[in-house]
């Protein structure tokens, strides 16, 4: 059998309504049970109609369920009408309040989407100012490692064998000013060690000299800015020197000393 | 719902196979109004109506082992029920069925419209129900409340025989497709409206 053709016949319709004949009906009744898509196609048209219905429903009067009960014998305190929680099937009530309930759920999600979301954003930001003060810390500790290397090496230069120090004492013109050399014969190394001069004027220089056979060397110009770079600061290496000064030279240095500028010295003792 | 609708069904059709009088209570809570609507459909009287749906639940408890659920909804039964005690009622001495000579005009005026009761269903369904095409909505008055055959629909609206059949068909799909395409179209309202409101009041 054409179910499509039958179904759009109408006579499901037809049938619901009362409106077909007896053998349509009978024919449809023996059909309902060999097609199940028949009876789905019928319940639809069913509950159509019967939505229409109720959109058309009006309230019984108060009194109408005692006059039926009575009319049916019932005795209607036996059986108070009925609590079941089942919803006015003709009402849209159910519809609605699941449509609110879908409603308040949709929401909900929302505002729980958009704390997560708030929440992951603050941590963001957290982990971002970490991040930043662990780059710094970090670059900070590098520093200071490399200031530490520097140190050391300084210290091994100072705990070298057969070292000797030549400590340099401030003139008339600065008494409290001292500076060491660090002078070893065996490596044939030396080093200026400055504990305290006073800032050079920015056109001078400091400059290191060797008195040999009673004559000032040049041993180069040297800075007095505090570092590991300048706390011990290697200088030319000179045999048999007799004494270290300092004097105060223009920049870049002098060939010869200025006997007035002079501002440490000190007498070499061969050990 | 709908499966509310089904156990709510298969309910009261135990309790009815059962005697039950609380199957009586259940139909009352659910169906009454809806039934009390069809009625006065038929009979705008409401006195004569009052009897017409006492007289339709003393019907539904006498033939209750007469339902079978594999022909039709038990709700559909029940409107059979109600229908035919309504027509016998009308068709009886003092209720003549004037209307049905009346003009279409008149019909639709008087019962598209409403009775002057207090209509209890939910506006909504109501203006599906109205935006219906008035060919349909007159074809399902008819055929429906007022239990026409097909000879006497064709003799009011002047239908052919051959036609009336599908043609309350399409009407029926109207009514199906109204009733589907609103219940989503309110849910994608709704939910729109409770977004906007959301960020709005932020």
């Amino acid at each position: 059998m054409d179910l499509k053709k039958y179904i759009s016949s109408g006579i499901l319709e037809n049938y619901i309504l009362g409106l077909a004949s007896k053998e349509e009906c009978s024919d449809l009744e023996s059909n309902l049970k060999l097609y199940p898509e028949l009876s789905i196609e019928l319940k639809t048209i069913e509950k159509a109609l019967e939505v229409f219905a109720s959109a058309h429903q009006v309230k019984a009067p108060a009194g109408l369920e005692a006059g039926i009960m009575d009319k049916l014998g019932f005795n209607k305190t036996v059986h108070p009408a009925s609590s079941t929680p089942i919803a006015k099937p003709s009402s849209h009530n159910t519809g609605f309040t699941s449509l609110l309930l879908a409603a308040l759920l949709c929401i909900l999600s929302l505002i729980a989407a958009i704390w997560f979301f708030n929440q992951n954003n603050n941590a963001r930001t957290e982990l971002n100012e970490v991040n930043d003060d662990y780059t710094t810390l970090k670059s900070d500790c590098e520093t200071k490692d490399g200031q530490i290397q520097a140190l050391e090496n300084k210290l091994q230069i100072l705990r070298e064998a057969n070292n000797l120090k030549v400590q340099m004492n401030g003139t008339d013109r600065v008494p409290d000013a001292i500076a060491s050399v660090i002078y070893n014969p065996t490596s044939k190394k030396s080093y200026i060690d400055v504990l305290h001069l006073p800032p050079p004027p920015s056109d001078k220089q400091y400059q290191l000299w060797a008195i040999v056979d009673g004559a000032p060397v040049d041993m180069g110009v040297f800075d007095v800015v505090f570092g590991e770079d300048t706390i011990l600061q290697e200088v030319p290496f000179i045999e048999k020197p007799q004494a270290f000064a300092v004097t105060l030279e223009k920049k870049g240095g002098s060939p010869t000393p200025t006997m007035e500028e002079m501002v440490v010295v000190g007498n070499f003792v061969a050990g | 719902m709908v499966q509310e609708q089904d156990q709510l069904e298969i309910k009261i059709t135990s309790l009815l196979r059962a005697k039950d009088q609380e199957a009586i209570s259940l139909i009352y809570k659910h169906y009454a109004d809806t039934l009390y609507g069809f009625i006065l459909k038929i009979i705008p009287s409401k006195e004569a109506a009052q009897d017409v749906l006492q007289d339709t639940f003393v019907k539904i408890w006498k033939n209750a082992d007469k339902y079978d659920a594999s022909k039709a909804r038990l709700f559909t039964w029940f409107v059979n029920i109600a229908r035919n005690t309504a027509i016998d009622k009308v068709r009886s001495a003092q209720f003549k069925r004037d209307n049905k000579t009346d003009s279409i005009e008149n019909f639709v005026h008087k019962d598209v419209t409403g009775t002057e009761e207090i209509n209890v269903a939910d506006s909504g369904l109501q203006k599906i129900i109205q935006s219906l095409d008035e060919k349909h909505s007159i074809l399902i008055e008819l055929a429906y409340f007022k239990g026409y055959t097909q000879r006497e629909i064709e003799e009011e609206l002047g239908i052919p025989l051959g036609t009336i059949k599908t043609r309350i068909r399409s009407a029926i799909i109207e009514l199906r497709k109204k009733l589907g395409s609103d219940f989503s179209r309110n849910l994608l309202t709704i939910l729109l409206t409770l977004i906007v409101l959301y960020y709005t009041s932020d």
